[in-house]
C-alpha cells in the first residue's frame, strides 16, 4: 500500500522532473555555444526569478503583500556598487556579504514599520519605503551618481586570482539561484514554513496553537530580504551596474507580476514567471520593437482569465495529465 | 488546587457591557460547563481568558500566575488550549499537516526551517495517536475542508489537545453534530486520556453538558449568577426564569 503510493507519486511527478532535467541539461551544455545577448537574457531570468521566489515567501506564504521588494533589492545592489566605486573593493565574497547584510537590515526596517499594519496598508508602507530608496538613489548625486546610476561593468573576483568570464558568470548565477530556490522551497515544507501559511490563513487560530505570529512574519521578511539582497548583488554583475528605477515601484510591481504569473505560493513559480516574461519580452521585441508593455498586459490578463493560480501549477498539472493521472490540485 | 481563577472581569464594547464583574475559578482536572442564553457573554469570556481580547479591568490567574495581559501564544505555552465555535482549521492544508502544526506549536522545533514538518518520528507518532483516537488517521492526506462537518469538529478537538493542555476551553464543540456524534464527543471528553485536563465547556447542547460537566456555571448579562451540580441547576428557579422568562410556573 505504502509502496504503491510512493510509486504513484513518483510517476505523477515523472514528466515534470524530466522536463526540469531537460531544461537544466540545456542550461549546462548550451551556454558556450550561445550568443552573449541570449546569455544575458538567461541571467536576467535567473536573477529576477530569484528575487521573485524570495518575494513569494512573504507574498504567497505569509500573506504580506510587499510592494517594496525592489527597494531591498536596490539596497543590496547599491551597496555593492558603492563599495566598488568609492572604496575599490572588488572581492566578490566581501561584496556579497556587505550587500546581503545591508539588504537584511533594510528588510528589518521595512518589516518593523510595515508589520504594524496589515493588507493594503502594509502594501502602501512597503511601497513608500521602496520609493524612498529609489528617491535617495536619485537625489544623493555625489554618493550615488544620481539618475545616471553606477556602472562598474565587472565580473566577480572570487579571490585566489580567479575572475569569472561571461559564461562563467552565467554558471555561477545558475548554481546560486538553484541552491537558493531549493533552500526557499525546503523552508516552505518545514514547520516554520507551514506556520507561515497557517498564520496567513487564520491568525487567531495560529496564535492559539502557540505560534508567535508577529515574530514569524518578521523572520520571514528577513529571510526574504536575504535572498532578494543576494539577487541584487548578482544583478550588479549580470546587468553591469544599477540605476535608481531598478529600486523603484516599476521593479517592485514587476516582481509581483512574476510571482502572480508563475504561481503564488509555489516558490518555483517565481522562476517560471521570470522565464516566460523575459523570453516573451525578448522574442516579441525582435518581431515588433517597443510594443512590449502592451503584450505584457495581454499576457497578464490571459493568465488571470485562463490560468488563475499561475503557470507553474498549470504546467505541473498538465504534466501529470499527460502521463495519465487525473487532476491533482495542490 | 485552583488552575484558573477569574477575578472581577469587566469588558465593554462601546457602551455595551458584555462582562460585568465576572468571577469564578476552576480546579485542576475539573470538568466545568458554562451555559447561558444567547448574548450572555460566553464567547467573549472565552476570548478574554484566551487573550484574544484584553479585558477592561479584572484579573485572570492561570496555574498560580497572573496572565491578564499575556498574549495568546504565551497562554498556550503555559498549557491553555482552545477550540472554536466556528470550525477553525487551516483550509489549504491536509489533515495531517493541521495536526503536525498543532503539535509543533508549543515546541522549539516550530522554528525548524530546513527539516520537513513530518521529519520527527516522535511527533508523527503523536499525530497518529491523536488522529486514530477520532478515526481520521486513514484520511490524513485529505484536505481538511473535504471531510464531513462531524470529522472537522473532531479534528478541531485534536488541534486543541495537541499541545497537551492543562485546561481546555471548548466553544460549542458539538455545534452542528448529530446526537450520536455529540455523545461520542462527550465520551472522548470524559475519556481516561483526558482525566487530568480541566475543561471549560461552553455549550447549548444540554445533553452534552449533563454528560460531561461535574459543575455548571450559569451566565446571564455578563456575569456568573448561579453555579452548582447538574441537579442543583435544574432545580434553580432563577435559571428557569432566564431561559423561559419570569412568571413561568413549573410543576
Amino acid at each position: 500500500m505504502h509502496r504503491m503510493l510512493t510509486m504513484k507519486l513518483l510517476k505523477n511527478r515523472l514528466l515534470l522532473h524530466a522536463l526540469t532535467i531537460l531544461i537544466l541539461l540545456f542550461l549546462i551544455v548550451a551556454p558556450p555555444f550561445l550568443g552573449k545577448d541570449i546569455i544575458n537574457i538567461l541571467m536576467k531570468i535567473l536573477v529576477f526569478g530569484l528575487a521573485a521566489m524570495a518575494l513569494d515567501l512573504v507574498f504567497g506564504y505569509s500573506g504580506l503583500w510587499s510592494f517594496g521588494h525592489a527597494g531591498i533589492f536596490g539596497v543590496g545592489a547599491y551597496t555593492v556598487c558603492l563599495l566598488m566605486w568609492h572604496f575599490s573593493v572588488y572581492n566578490f565574497w566581501l561584496l556579497a556579504i556587505a550587500g546581503i547584510v545591508a539588504a537584511v537590515v533594510a528588510a528589518a526596517i521595512f518589516a518593523s514599520l510595515g508589520l504594524r499594519m496589515r493588507g493594503l496598508y502594509f502594501m502602501l508602507t512597503t511601497f513608500a519605503l521602496g520609493e524612498l530608496v529609489a528617491a535617495m538613489a536619485r537625489t544623493f548625486r555625489k554618493i550615488t551618481n544620481g539618475t545616471d546610476g553606477i556602472w562598474p561593468m565587472r565580473y566577480p573576483d572570487l579571490g585566489f586570482g580567479i575572475t569569472l568570464s561571461h559564461t562563467g558568470l552565467f554558471y555561477f548565477v545558475l548554481v546560486v539561484v538553484i541552491i537558493s530556490g531549493i533552500i526557499l522551497f525546503r523552508i516552505t515544507k518545514s514547520p516554520f514554513g507551514y506556520s507561515l501559511q497557517s498564520l496567513a490563513e487564520n491568525e487567531v487560530r495560529a496564535r492559539t496553537l502557540g505560534y508567535n505570529t508577529q515574530l514569524r512574519r518578521f523572520i520571514a521578511f528577513l529571510i526574504s530580504g536575504f535572498f532578494v539582497g543576494l539577487a541584487g548583488v548578482l544583478y550588479v554583475y549580470t546587468n553591469g551596474g544599477i540605476n535608481p528605477p531598478d529600486a523603484g515601484m516599476a521593479t517592485s510591481g514587476l516582481l509581483m507580476i512574476l510571482v502572480i504569473l508563475g504561481g503564488v505560493g509555489t516558490i518555483w513559480g517565481g522562476l517560471v514567471g521570470s522565464a516566460v516574461m523575459n523570453l516573451l519580452n525578448y522574442f516579441i521585441s525582435i518581431i515588433i520593437p517597443a510594443r512590449w508593455p502592451i503584450f505584457l498586459g495581454v499576457v497578464f490578463i490571459l493568465t488571470i482569465f485562463f490560468a488563475r493560480g499561475g503557470l507553474y501549477p498549470r504546467i505541473a498539472n498538465a504534466c501529470k495529465k499527460a502521463i495519465g493521472y487525473g487532476n491533482t490540485e495542490g | 488546587m485552583e488552575i484558573l481563577k477569574v477575578d472581577n472581569l469587566i469588558q465593554a464594547y462601546g457602551g455595551l457591557e458584555v462582562l460585568r464583574n465576572c468571577s469564578f475559578s476552576i480546579e485542576a482536572g475539573e470538568k466545568v460547563a458554562l451555559i447561558g442564553p444567547n448574548g450572555a457573554g460566553k464567547t467573549t469570556l472565552l476570548n478574554v481568558l484566551n487573550g484574544i481580547i484584553a479585558p477592561k479591568s479584572g484579573r485572570i490567574y492561570f496555574t498560580g500566575r497572573e496572565i491578564t495581559r499575556l498574549p495568546t501564544q504565551a497562554r498556550t505555552n503555559l498549557g491553555m488550549a482552545r477550540s472554536f465555535q466556528i470550525t477553525s482549521l487551516f483550509s489549504p492544508l491536509d489533515i495531517l499537516i493541521n495536526v503536525l502544526l498543532a503539535l509543533h506549536g508549543t515546541q522549539r522545533s516550530s522554528y525548524d526551517m530546513l527539516r520537513p514538518i513530518d521529519a520527527s518520528q516522535t511527533i508523527l507518532n503523536e499525530a497518529q495517536e491523536l488522529l486514530e483516537s477520532v478515526g481520521l488517521w486513514q484520511k490524513r492526506k485529505m484536505n481538511c475542508m473535504k471531510i464531513s462537518h462531524g470529522e472537522q469538529r473532531s479534528l478541531e478537538l485534536c488541534l486543541a489537545l495537541a499541545s497537551k493542555p492543562k485546561i481546555l476551553l471548548l466553544d460549542e464543540p458539538s455545534a452542528g453534530l448529530s446526537k450520536e456524534e455529540s455523545e461520542k464527543l462527550g465520551k472522548t471528553m470524559r475519556g481516561s486520556a483526558h482525566k487530568n485536563v480541566a475543561l471549560l465547556l461552553v455549550a447549548h447542547d444540554i445533553d452534552l453538558v449533563f454528560q460531561v460537566a461535574e459543575r455548571i456555571l450559569v451566565m446571564n448579562q455578563g456575569t456568573i449568577f448561579a453555579e452548582g451540580t447538574a441537579e442543583e441547576i435544574q432545580k434553580n428557579k432563577e435559571v428557569a426564569e432566564i431561559y423561559f422568562g419570569p412568571g413561568v410556573k413549573f410543576a
